[in-house]
C-alpha cells in the first residue's frame, strides 16, 4: 500500500510525462528520466525477453538521448511536424518496491493524427509499466515498458514518444 | 459493357522512365499478383522458423493464405491455409505446431502435413465425391531461404535466383557455422504505399543525405561517410546483379573492420566481437575471415520481395495497391555467442521498424509520394547515372552509389516478367 500523498505524487509524474510527450516537449520529457533509464516496447507478449527476442524499441539511456536529439533536429521527417496527439491514462496501480522505488502499472489510449503523410487518425492502446525512483528528492522515471495490444500486428510509424 | 485493353507495360516502364500509374492502378496490381507472385518465385520463409515436424508459420503468396510447414519426413511444404471444403482459414495463429495433422474447426476435415485430405466426419455422405487436398505451392530452398510459387511449371528456381544466390551466400557466411536462424520474432511495419516504392527505397543510395538527415546530425556512424562526403569522395557502389536483384555495396565505403556491427576505429571491440572474429578465422581461415569481418552481410534486394538488410532479413507482404506490410527480423548467426546475437537484435531495433532511427522517415517520405500519385499520372525519372555504369567481366553493372542503377535493375526485370 502507498499513502494518498505518495499515490498523488506518482499520478502527478504520470500525467506530467504524458503531457510533455503529447506536446513534443522533448527536453522537459528527458529531464524526467534517471541517468540509467530504460525505455522498452516489446513485440512478443508471451516471451518478450529482449536478449533473445526482437522488440519494437529497446533503448538504453544513451539511445533515448539519440532519439531525443533526432526529434530536435527539425528534420526527423516522421515527426515533422510532431503528431497532434492526446493520451488518456487510467487504471493506475502503485506498488512500492523498496524505500525509493515504485512500480506503477497503468492503461492508456492514445489518439494520434498522422499529420506528416496520411492524415490518418490512429489509436494506440496498451498498458504501461513504469519504475519510478526518488533521486535527490525528485520522483524520476527509471524504466518505462509499453505493451501495445497490437504489437504483433502491422503498425504505422511510431517515431514519437509513446 | 466496355472491354478494357490489356495494359502495355512496354510504355509504362521505358528506359528509366516509369509511369506513376504503376504505383496506384488496381488493374496493374492485379496483374502483378498473378504474373509476379503467383506465376513467379517470391520469398516466403526461412527453414529455421519451422525446426520441428508439425511446426508451421502463416505466410501469403500474393494475397493467398499459405502455411509453411515441416512434414514428417523433415521436408518443408508450402500448402494452402484454406480448407478445401468451404474455404475456412485452417490456422489462425501466426505460428505454432499442428502435431500430425491440420484440422478445420468448421466441419472437422483433417489434412496431413503434405496437404493430403485424411478424413472427413460422417464419411458415408462423401462416398464417390472427389473432395480436394490442399493445394501445394512449388518450393525452392537455397541455404534455408524458402521461395514459393503457385506455378506448377515455373522457371527453374536457380535460374530465377541467379546471382541472388551469391548474395545469400555472403549473408550466410557471416555465421562461422555457415547457418543463420530467424527465431527472434518478426516486427511488422505498415506503409500506406505501393510495395514497389519500398523495393526502390531500400536499394536507393541517393536519399541518405535528406531522408536520414536527422540521424546524421545526431550521431556519428558509418552513414556519415555517405552523408558528409562529396560526390567524388563516395566509394560505396550500387550494383545490378541481373534478374532484378541489386545491391548497395556499402563495404566499399567502410574504413575499419566490423563497421557493419557498429564499430569504428574510435570504438574498441567488445569481448564478444573479438571472439566473433576469432570464430570466423577458425572456420574460414585468415583471408576469407578478414573479408567477412570487413565487409559484413550484403545490403541487397532479391526480386521481388526479399531484402537482405545487412544483419536483418526483410520481406514484403502484398495486400492492397496502396498498402504494404514490411516484416523484419534480425539475422541471428549460428556458432556465435549469445552476446553477439543480442547485439544483432539491438542493431535491428535501431535500423528497422516503426520506432527505429531510419525507417519511419523512409515510410513518411514514400507515403508522401504515394499520396501525390493520386493526381494525374507523371513520369518518374530513374535515369540518374545512366551511361556511367561499369560492366564487369561477369556482366554485372556497377555504378556510383547515388546512381539509380539498382532501381533500373528492378524495373528491367519487372518489365520482362509483366510482358512475358
Amino acid at each position: 500500500m502507498v499513502s494518498d500523498e505518495e499515490y498523488r505524487n506518482v499520478c502527478d509524474l504520470l500525467y506530467r510525462e504524458a503531457r510533455y510527450a503529447d506536446n513534443a516537449q522533448y527536453d522537459e520529457w528527458e529531464r524526467l528520466l534517471t541517468d540509467d533509464m530504460e525505455y522498452w516496447v516489446p513485440i512478443n507478449r508471451d516471451n518478450p525477453d529482449p536478449e533473445t527476442q526482437l522488440s519494437l524499441l529497446y533503448d538504453n539511456r544513451s539511445r533515448v538521448s539519440t532519439r531525443i536529439r533526432m526529434l530536435k533536429t527539425g528534420v526527423r521527417h516522421a515527426q515533422v511536424p510532431p503528431s497532434p496527439m492526446t493520451r488518456l491514462i487510467s487504471n493506475i496501480e502503485v506498488e512500492p518496491l523498496n524505500d525509493n522505488e515504485y512500480k506503477v502499472c497503468s492503461a492508456f489510449m492514445l489518439g494520434e493524427l498522422q499529420i506528416q503523410s496520411t492524415k490518418d487518425l490512429h489509436w494506440w492502446i496498451g498498458r504501461t509499466e513504469h519504475i519510478f525512483r526518488r533521486v535527490e528528492g525528485d520522483l524520476k522515471i527509471a524504466r518505462k515498458r509499453v505493451d501495445l495490444i497490437n504489437s504483433q500486428e502491422a503498425v504505422p510509424s511510431l517515431a514519437f514518444l509513446i | 459493357m466496355t472491354v478494357q485493353n490489356a495494359i502495355d507495360y512496354s510504355t509504362i516502364v521505358n528506359n528509366g522512365i516509369i509511369n506513376s500509374r504503376v504505383y496506384e492502378d488496381e488493374r496493374i496490381f492485379e496483374d502483378e499478383i498473378k504474373k509476379i507472385f503467383h506465376e513467379g518465385w517470391s520469398f516466403v520463409a526461412h527453414e529455421s522458423e519451422v525446426p520441428e515436424q508439425g511446426d508451421y508459420v502463416r505466410r501469403s503468396i500474393g494475397r493467398e493464405p499459405y502455411l509453411v510447414v515441416r512434414n514428417r519426413g523433415g521436408d518443408v511444404n508450402v500448402i494452402s491455409n484454406k480448407c478445401t471444403h468451404r474455404g475456412t482459414l485452417l490456422c489462425q495463429q501466426e505460428k505454432g505446431n499442428v502435431r500430425g495433422a491440420i484440422t478445420c474447426w468448421y466441419h472437422g476435415w483433417v489434412f496431413g502435413l503434405d496437404g493430403d485430405l485424411k478424413s472427413v466426419p460422417y464419411g458415408t455422405g462423401s462416398t464417390g465425391l472427389d473432395h480436394k487436398c490442399l493445394p501445394k505451392a512449388t518450393v525452392g530452398n537455397y541455404k534455408g531461404f524458402i521461395f514459393a510459387t503457385l506455378n506448377p511449371n515455373p522457371i527453374d528456381f536457380m535460374d530465377y535466383l541467379g546471382e541472388g544466390a551469391s548474395l545469400i551466400d555472403r549473408a550466410v557466411e557471416c555465421s562461422p557455422a555457415g547457418k543463420i536462424r530467424l527465431n527472434a520474432g518478426w516486427a511488422k511495419f505498415l506503409y500506406k504505399t505501393n510495395w514497389k516504392l519500398q523495393c526502390e527505397n531500400n536499394v536507393d543510395g541517393y536519399h541518405v543525405n535528406y531522408v536520414h538527415a536527422s540521424l546524421a546530425r545526431s550521431i556519428e556512424s558509418r552513414y556519415n561517410e555517405a552523408v558528409l562526403a562529396g560526390e567524388d569522395e563516395l566509394k560505396t557502389t550500387a550494383v545490378d546483379w541481373g534478374n532484378g536483384h541489386s545491391e548497395l555495396f556499402l563495404a566499399a565505403g567502410f574504413s575499419s573492420d566490423l563497421e557493419w556491427l557498429g564499430y569504428s576505429e574510435k570504438k574498441p571491440l567488445k569481448p564478444f566481437a573479438k571472439d566473433y572474429c576469432e570464430q570466423l578465422r577458425e572456420a574460414y581461415g585468415d583471408n576469407r575471415a578478414s573479408r567477412i569481418i570487413h565487409d559484413g552481410p550484403p545490403h541487397a534486394l532479391i526480386f521481388p520481395n526479399l531484402f537482405l538488410a545487412e544483419t536483418n532479413v526483410v520481406y514484403y507482404e502484398i495486400d492492397q495497391v496502396g498498402e504494404t506490410v514490411q516484416r523484419h527480423t534480425p539475422m541471428l548467426l549460428e556458432g556465435v555467442s549469445d552476446d553477439m546475437n543480442t547485439r544483432i537484435i539491438r542493431l535491428c531495433e535501431a535500423a528497422l521498424g516503426p520506432s527505429s532511427f531510419f525507417l519511419p522517415d523512409d515510410g513518411v517520405i514514400t507515403e508522401r509520394q504515394q499520396s501525390a500519385f493520386k493526381g494525374m499520372p507523371m513520369e518518374i525519372d530513374l535515369r540518374r547515372g545512366m551511361g556511367r555504369e561499369n560492366k564487369n567481366g561477369m556482366g554485372v553493372m556497377e555504378s556510383h552509389v547515388t546512381d539509380e542503377v539498382t532501381n533500373r535493375a528492378f524495373w528491367n526485370r519487372y518489365k520482362e516478367v509483366m510482358t512475358a
